[in-house]
């Protein structure tokens, strides 16, 4: 399985064979319901894409989500309107991915300590204002309830899937379309090369950190449309199924590969196994883990990158 | 015209640049040379504003040039054409163009249309045509080069600043025709005003393209002149350093027909298969520019990169090649000229790493090996810091550093010793009890090949030299007198 | 002052204002043949995060690290279950569950060593995929393990301390005196500093990292028969959850460098103990377990700056 092409033709290959299987697969049932599985590890996976584009890790992703539930589900439990919880949730989330991306990029310290020190940190936060869970404010709640977004034909998107979509089609935007987009890439590719042409690169750094944080807080915040409450104990695991998606849709961890639905492919293929094997029910759902692992191994092989030549 | 004045550079105790003071005028083209470690790379990069010198001057069309990032140099029309631009591995040749200057909408979006016309437009000045969304990393290199040489070349410049490009050894992987190719380009962009310098080491193509010529050696400026004022023979001589003191008193052997340690056709793809016989006890010098192939030939023979043909065979035993491991036990050892990068472990202790060649021969399974009892000797008798041995690496000087790579290898008893610059970033004395710590083993039988660009060092401590011109050895045996060896190097003998 | 020494310093100030702080703290009694206190449930308790912790930083010291480890807990806790329930004896029980780890290992460095993958992906796989296999193997249930040899394991003692700490101090002093005796450690130690030195000057790079990768995995499998022995149940979903990363935690703390190279064992047993007390003074000083990852945060924080190379090499150059 190598080229960009193979997580397309995998998550083909599992359309087909659910629309095999089960009868209104394409539904509009079943569509939004695949969708709105898919919202809160789509979302995250965004953000661990970004940050591995960039040649970096975040490991505080699942910490920062149930931060950013908890801070949404208190806003608007007191009163405050649900579109403005979220964005002060996205904001902290931002903002401690910038703190991350700081320590990273500017103190020369490791992705990998500083963020684990992130996801023990975000989850402290995330205690300090409960240990169990908030529900929020009535009204986000009846809204949540009722506000569902009509396509032709009958299809439905819930809030938290077109929101999931949205922020997908914006990173895509993003990643293709601005120039700092491209700076991400040139910065995961060869960061040093990328200096010498005059990107910089710490910057390129703090900021996929400062995006991926959002990103993790806005998943969160999506937890609030399933189950009408931020929870503490919300994404534990989160980060590395993120990273799983991330790689499995094309992203390698070395850097600098980004293409621009990868985490969307990637968080579809591993939510449509989940359905398929949890639907099929002659399986126990723990496959749908052990084919993830599976996938990541395959995907982590064919990113791979050829060994440098030993030139001296 | 661009000028540096008095530039110094220190890293650590060394000094990179020692004082370079140099000019170039707009509308031709200067050559820049040295054998490694003679400043260079560190020259460039401070100009190209990706490093910053510890005093002295520059300036640029008449003002003072000081640059903060290599963004900030290239809008001053000043910017630096690396081999190839390397970026993402899915980057295309628009991405690598519009880096750090993409044109944009009115929304801060990519104009990409906007963008590959452009990108159409500096190719074509380059003489390129080609799809702008072809991915780089497919392209082959010559084609990559152009490439960064548009780049370059498309840097939006502020008005009336002159235009100064610096080429890094642009030659060094392109075939003959994409070399001239590559000429007539520069030729063109000179004749348009531009003011291009110009990194090489084939003496042959600086005579061919250059202008002036400035050689550097130690971080000073050896020589500098017009071409026509110069020459192969006077560059040699400057690259080198001509004999300013004996230090040493030199005995040379002749050690006729006598041979211990043959070396049969070692060669790979890329490295001319070559051969050499060496004496026990006899120290054979490898003479070359810079760019002749001599690392990577020591490396196929001591085993580290795999070799393609050829044999090596100690007291008519053949030594397997395959390996690292297996030559070192064989007899065959290895000082990489990198030390820092490919010998020490930098922050493990003295110990450790004096261990590592040994342990590599005999198992790391193996309890207290019976060489650590002599450790404290030999230490005391390398001259290195009292009760270093527990302390890291990284706290002793870089003469010191080279003696435990050194000392390593001798631990492992070698019988034949193959030397990458023992003398690299390495002050006279460490240098000295180098030489000293090597000739008292090779008093016991041991053969050296050895590599320097100092040819006088070289012709110091080895009995006869073998040069090496662009992979070949013209003759692997002229006597160790420096005079000899380069009219050799320079091709003035019938 | 060398990491090692810090990390047990750190650790004996912790105990003293635990003796200060907490009153009943030194207070170890001699209880139906055993000790009893506080002191000896850290030790009870920090046993399994001292032998993943030991095996941790020899995978960090060869450069790389073992996201694998809880995986390999519950996946050998659930195994060992479901082997006694199916009436095994503790020789085949105790080595199928050790085996399963000894596994685990060798696919990591496979992925790592001619794979070539980062090691974070490449033990990002078992950890993905682990828990599921462990959920087949248990059955998808919480199993219980009553055997006679978890009540021995997770209760026992022996000259008046419990039996897990005997486990623990018995593998460990094993393997610290194979290191010392040996150069393996050195070795590590080498492919973790410098790769491309080892690799001229002969290392054989793939065998050392495949050892400890192999060792992180055994001592991840034994720390899972413990935690099952001491619950007396084995839970896929929840056995050694996150232990991978306390186990980072206290190889930093211990001060082993992220990056490789130099390497403690004295000093990530300091840091897993460390982890343990600091646990257990949270609890006793009142504050709320909830906020207990913030002061881990800070720690993770301060030891990895205080291990990075530039302040490492400033303060070496002003000793000196």
């Amino acid at each position: 399985m190598t080229g960009p092409r193979a997580p397309w033709v995998l998550l083909v290959a599992l359309l087909a064979t659910g629309l095999g299987l089960h009868d209104g697969f394409f539904g509009p049932r079943a569509v939004s319901v695949l969708l709105e599985d898919a919202a809160i590890l789509l979302t995250a996976s965004l953000g661990a894409g970004i940050v591995v584009a960039a040649g970096s890790i975040d490991l505080s992703i699942g910490s920062v989500a149930a931060l950013g539930s908890l801070v949404a589900a208190r806003l608007s439990q007191s009163g405050v309107p649900l579109p403005l919880a979220a964005a002060c949730a996205v904001a902290v989330g931002a903002l401690f991915g910038a703190g991350q991306g700081w320590w990273i990029a500017r103190r020369g310290l490791p992705a990998f300590l500083v963020t684990v020190a992130g996801l023990f940190a975000a989850r402290g936060a995330a205690w300090s204002i409960t240990t169990g869970s908030i529900p929020c404010g009535t009204e986000a709640s009846a809204w949540f309830d009722d506000a569902t977004y009509l396509l032709p034909m009958g299809y439905r998107l819930t809030p938290t899937a077109l929101v999931a979509l949205t922020a997908t089609a914006v990173v895509a935007l993003w990643i293709t379309r601005r120039p700092a987009g491209r700076a991400l890439l040139a910065t995961g590719g060869d960061a040093e090369a990328a200096r010498l042409q005059g990107v910089d690169t710490s910057s390129v750094v703090v900021g996929a950190h400062a995006a991926s944080g959002a990103l993790a807080a806005l998943s969160g915040v999506m937890f609030l449309g399933i189950a009408f409450a931020g929870d503490a104990a919300l994404g534990s695991g989160l980060e590395l199924d993120a990273l799983a998606a991330a790689v499995v849709g094309g992203i390698a961890l070395s850097g600098g590969v980004h293409p621009p639905l990868a985490a969307w492919v990637g968080a579809m293929i591993l939510t449509l196994i989940k359905v398929l094997i949890v639907r099929d029910g002659s399986l126990d759902a723990s496959w749908a883990r052990i084919a993830g692992g599976a996938l990541l191994l395959l995907a982590a092989i064919a990113s791979r990158r050829p060994v440098a030549s030993s030139k001296s | 015209m661009f000028e540096c004045r008095d530039l110094v550079r220190r890293f650590g105790p060394t000094r990179a640049l020692d004082g370079v003071s140099i000019a170039f005028e707009e509308g031709r083209i200067h050559g820049l040379i040295g054998a490694n470690g003679s400043g260079k790379s560190t020259l460039l990069r401070i100009i190209v504003g990706a490093e910053v010198a510890d005093t002295g001057t520059m300036s640029k069309d008449g003002a003072g040039w000081a640059p903060r990032s290599t963004a900030d140099a290239a809008r001053a029309g000043v910017s630096m054409v690396h081999q190839e631009v390397r970026l993402g591995p899915t980057s295309t040749v628009v991405d690598v163009m519009n880096l750090g200057r993409w044109p944009t909408t009115r929304f801060g979006f990519i104009d990409r249309a906007g963008a590959t016309a452009r990108t159409r437009e500096a190719l074509r000045r380059v003489g390129l045509t080609l799809d702008p969304d072809l991915t780089v990393g497919i392209l082959p290199l010559a084609v990559r080069q152009r490439i960064a040489i548009a780049r370059a070349l498309d840097a939006p410049v502020l008005t009336g600043a002159s235009r100064l490009l610096v080429l890094d050894e642009p030659t060094s992987s392109l075939g003959a025709r994409e070399v001239a190719d590559l000429f007539g380009l520069l030729r063109k962009l000179a004749e348009e005003g531009a003011c291009v310098v110009f990194v090489g080491h084939a003496l042959s193509e600086i005579e061919a393209l250059c202008r002036t010529v400035a050689v550097l050696r130690d971080g000073r400026v050896a020589w500098r002149g017009e071409v026509s004022s110069g020459g192969r023979s006077v560059w040699v001589d400057a690259m080198l350093g001509r004999a300013t003191t004996a230090r040493a008193t030199r005995v040379t052997q002749d050690f006729g027909n006598e041979r211990r340690v043959a070396v049969e056709g070692i060669g790979s793809d890329t490295v001319p298969a070559k051969s050499l016989d060496v004496a026990a006890g006899e120290c054979v010098g490898i003479a070359g520019l810079l760019g002749a192939g001599r690392t990577e030939w020591l490396r196929l023979v001591a085993g580290v990169d795999r070799s393609r043909t050829g044999s090596v065979a100690i007291d008519g035993r053949s030594v397997p090649c395959a390996d690292v491991a297996s030559a070192l036990r064989a007899g065959v050892a290895y000082l990489p000229e990198d030390r820092r990068r490919d010998g020490l472990c930098i922050g493990l202790t003295v110990r450790d790493n004096l261990l590592l060649a040994v342990r590599s021969a005999e198992g790391w399974w193996r309890g207290r090996l019976a060489v650590e009892e002599t450790l404290e000797a030999l230490v005391r008798r390398a001259a290195l810091p009292d009760g270093c041995l527990d302390r890291p690496v990284e706290t002793l000087s870089g003469g010191n550093q080279q003696k435990v790579l050194l000392l390593r290898l001798l631990l492992a008893n070698p019988k034949l010793l193959l030397l990458d610059e023992p003398h690299r970033g390495v002050d006279i004395g460490a240098a000295d009890a180098i030489d000293g710590l090597i000739h008292a083993r090779r008093e016991t039988g041991l053969s050296v090949i050895r590599v320097d660009p100092d040819l006088e060092a070289l012709c110091r401590v080895c009995d006869r030299i073998a040069v090496m011109v662009e992979g070949v050895f013209v003759d692997p045996s002229v006597p160790a007198e420096a005079e000899a060896v380069r009219r050799r190097l320079s091709g003035d003998v019938a | 002052m060398t990491p090692a020494r810090r990390a047990w310093s750190a650790l004996a100030l912790l105990v003293v204002v635990d003796l200060v702080m907490i009153p009943d703290f030194h207070r170890i009694a001699w209880v139906g043949g055993a000790w009893r206190g506080l002191p000896i449930d850290i030790l009870e308790h920090g046993a399994r995060l001292c032998l993943v912790a030991i095996g941790a930083a020899l995978v960090v010291a060869t450069g790389g690290v073992d996201l694998g480890i809880g995986t390999v807990m519950a996946l050998s806790g659930a195994l060992a279950a479901r082997l006694s329930a199916e009436g095994h004896g503790f020789p085949v029980v105790a080595s199928a569950a050790i085996g399963i780890g000894v596994a685990v290992g060798l696919v990591n460095a496979a992925m790592v060593v001619v794979g070539r993958m980062p090691p974070i992906v490449a033990t990002l796989v078992p950890m993905v995929a682990g828990r599921g296999v462990a959920h087949l193997v248990a059955g998808g249930a919480i199993l219980a393990v009553d055997a006679p040899w978890a009540v021995r394991l997770g209760s026992g003692t022996w000259l008046g301390m419990p039996i897990a700490v005997w486990v623990a101090t018995g593998v460990i002093a094993v393997v610290a005196l194979l290191l010392r005796r040996t150069a393996v450690g050195a070795g590590l130690a080498a492919v973790g500093s410098n790769p491309a030195a080892c690799r001229i000057a002969g290392v054989p790079s793939g065998r050392l990292i495949t050892l400890a990768y192999a060792t992180s995995g055994t001592f991840a499998a034994i720390a899972g028969l413990l935690a099952a022995a001491d619950v007396r149940s084995a839970d896929a979903h929840n056995l050694g959850q996150f232990v991978e990363l306390d186990a980072v935690v206290a190889v930093v703390i211990g001060g082993t460098a992220i990056s490789g190279g130099v390497f403690s064992l004295g000093g990530a047993l300091a840091g897993a103990l460390f982890l343990q007390t600091l646990t257990v003074t949270l609890h006793a000083a009142g504050v709320r377990s909830d906020v207990a990852p913030l002061p881990k945060a800070l720690l993770v924080l301060v030891a990895a700056v205080v291990s990075h190379p530039q302040f490492r090499i400033r303060r070496t150059r002003s000793a000196s």
